[in-house]
């Protein structure tokens, strides 16, 4: 079967490459290669646990990875090389907070490469529901198996 | 052996970085979680290298790294980024970082860099 194709909301398209490299990011530590399963606009952060990072460039851009049906869990473990019992374990979040930190890296390391000059701030976990808000917000859905997670996307 | 001071504000970075040093035959002489931590650390401690991430709260790796060469001109120093902050690494190199290494860990790129920088042969 062919991968999977993704279109991102209108106005997003140059934030694909967020949800790319998370797939790419993230596959290596669960039991099946990661894959988009579906994209949509939404009006605020998910509530959920996980980390979040920004991204100040032309845009700021809040990246957040959260847990929806064990997908983060097993790739924070899969990432750590721990057995971790719980998403809410801190030393499983910090697992996360790096996770995406390594995302976001890939994508500021290609958006440098387009010219496009940008900072990362240092990731952090928790609750992803942060009290952050964005002009515009995308929700994207991963799936590994049957492990499920997420990336959202928040453009200032 | 070599001893490393760690400077890392994530643990799974620091566990992670510790098993491959140690499993390679380094000492680990400390571990810290942000650079001011890592400056006071490097000054009671005096290891052989510090490898030291460049994004972290509280005072970041750049700061950290000028101030240890500050009291210490000739530490060692490998800094420790995600992909894409160029121009941090730049900017480390100016302020006497020996070398780079970028995250995710390729544990033969980390241990050749580290011999390298403390002039380890096999």
């Amino acid at each position: 079967m062919g991968k999977k194709i993704f279109i991102m909301p209108q106005g997003m398209d140059e934030y694909s490459i967020i949800a790319d490299q998370a797939a790419k990011t993230l596959s290596p530590y669960l039991d099946e290669e990661v894959e988009v399963e579906s994209v949509k606009l939404i009006s605020n952060f998910p509530s959920a646990p996980g980390a979040w990072q920004v991204i100040e460039g032309e845009d700021t851009v809040i990246c957040t990875l959260f847990e929806e049906d064990g997908g983060l869990l097993e790739a924070a473990s899969g990432f750590a090389k721990e057995d971790f019992d719980s998403i809410d374990n801190e030393d499983a979040l910090d697992a996360v907070g790096e996770l995406l930190n390594h995302i976001v890296g890939n994508v500021a390391k290609s958006m440098s490469e387009s010219g496009k000059k940008c900072e990362l701030l240092p990731p952090m976990y928790g609750e992803v529901d942060n009290g952050y808000i964005a002009d515009r917000i995308c929700r994207v859905n991963l799936r590994s198996g049957n492990a499920k997670m997420g990336i959202s996307i928040g453009v200032l | 052996m070599a001893s490393i001071l760690i400077v890392d504000d994530s643990k799974t970075s620091r566990k992670l970085l510790r098993e491959l040093l140690e499993t390679n035959g380094f000492e680990i002489a400390g571990e810290a979680v942000d650079g001011e931590e890592g400056y006071q650390m490097f000054k009671s401690l005096h290891p052989d290298l510090v490898t030291m991430d460049i994004t972290m709260p509280k005072m970041d790796g750049i700061e950290s790294l000028s101030l240890i060469r500050h009291v210490d001109e000739n530490a060692k120093v490998i800094m420790i980024t995600a992909a894409g902050q160029r121009e941090k690494m730049v900017e480390a190199l100016k302020r006497g970082a020996e070398d780079f290494l970028t995250k995710p860990f390729d544990a033969n790129r980390v241990v050749e860099t580290i011999k390298e920088v403390l002039d380890i042969k096999d």
